[in-house]
């Protein structure tokens, strides 16, 4: 070890900047300074990168909440409109009444056609 | 002013300004120099040095003496530099790189390098011990600091130390030998 001593003497190989130790005291307090008093960030500033989604959910919502019900609505009420019509011929026709109690007789039959239908008519109707 | 006085007067009501500044003034170059001998490069040993004083403000307030404050403020100095090494190396070469030629790397392009060609080879040889070995050589060999301090900072037994730093010894003088055989 004494020849190692001897040899390198212990002696710092490395230096710095010249002034660099006189200046690093200001530089060290100007970092602290900056750990201790965080500069006050701006809300908008923070806000910014998260304002196009909050604009996209915004546009999302009013689609879902204003829109689509008005369109599903509108069609509701076509589909309603339509089912109404329908179920109103049907109950007519559910209650359209025949009258039970009216049995002509075959001349009264034969009179009513013979007003109402020619004779070639009943001509062919004698042939089939 | 004793290590006991800057922080009794870091606890005073106004004087932690003050206190801080007497603890840069006094421990300032020590810690940079520890550091500039982990890290090498000046501006690194620089960035290093101030993350090392902002985490010594930051733990000064709850500083307990269960060591003395300069070798806590050491072990700081030397986690910071090892770490920051570390992250250093990842960046550079990845996972699968060596901390060695990087190192190797720093040194030979460094401009702040005043030594001679043999001190050039003693830090090359440093360069070649485990971790743990160069921060024990270093920190006896350059910073002659006692085997008790450096087992302080490093949380190491004292007779582990002492293994360590022969061992230390005894790489360096066989690397050197075959570089230079006059050795």
């Amino acid at each position: 070890m004494e020849n190692f001593d001897d040899r390198y003497k212990r002696k710092n190989p490395f230096s710095v900047p010249e002034g660099y130790f006189d200046r690093l005291d200001n530089r060290i307090e100007q970092r602290l300074g900056a750990e201790k008093h965080p500069q006050k960030v701006r809300l908008i500033t923070l806000l910014k990168p998260y304002m196009g989604l909050v604009a996209i959910f915004l546009l999302a919502l009013f689609v879902v909440q204003i829109v689509l019900p008005r369109v599903v609505d509108k069609e509701r009420m076509l589909v309603r409109d339509g089912r109404e019509m329908m179920a109103d011929q049907e109950t007519k026709a559910e209650t359209f009444e025949f009258d039970t109690g009216f049995n002509p007789t075959k001349e009264e039959i034969l009179e009513y056609l013979s007003t109402e239908v020619d004779d070639y008519e009943l001509l062919y109707a004698d042939l089939y | 002013m004793e290590e006991k006085e800057i922080i009794e007067l870091f606890h005073l009501k106004g004087k932690k300004d003050e206190a801080f500044r007497l603890l840069m003034k006094q421990y300032k170059e020590r810690l940079y120099w520890h550091i500039r001998k982990i890290v090498l490069n000046h501006e690194d040993a620089d960035d290093v040095l101030q993350n090392t004083f902002v985490k010594i403000w930051q733990g000064l307030t709850e500083f307990r003496y269960e060591s003395r404050l300069f070798t806590w403020m050491y072990r700081i100095a030397t986690n910071e530099a090892i770490n920051f090494l570390n992250e250093k190396k990842r960046k550079v070469y990845g996972n699968s790189g060596e901390i060695t030629v990087m190192l190797e790397n720093i040194l030979e392009s460094d401009v702040y390098f005043n030594g001679d060609a043999i001190q050039k080879e003693l830090q090359r040889a440093i360069l070649r011990l485990s971790e743990r070995q160069r921060l024990v050589f270093n920190m006896k060999y350059f910073d002659d600091m006692s085997y008790e301090d450096i087992a302080e900072v490093l949380n190491v037994a004292i007779g582990t130390l002492k293994a360590t730093y022969h061992n230390a010894v005894k790489k360096i003088e066989e690397y050197l030998r075959i570089a230079d055989p006059s050795f």
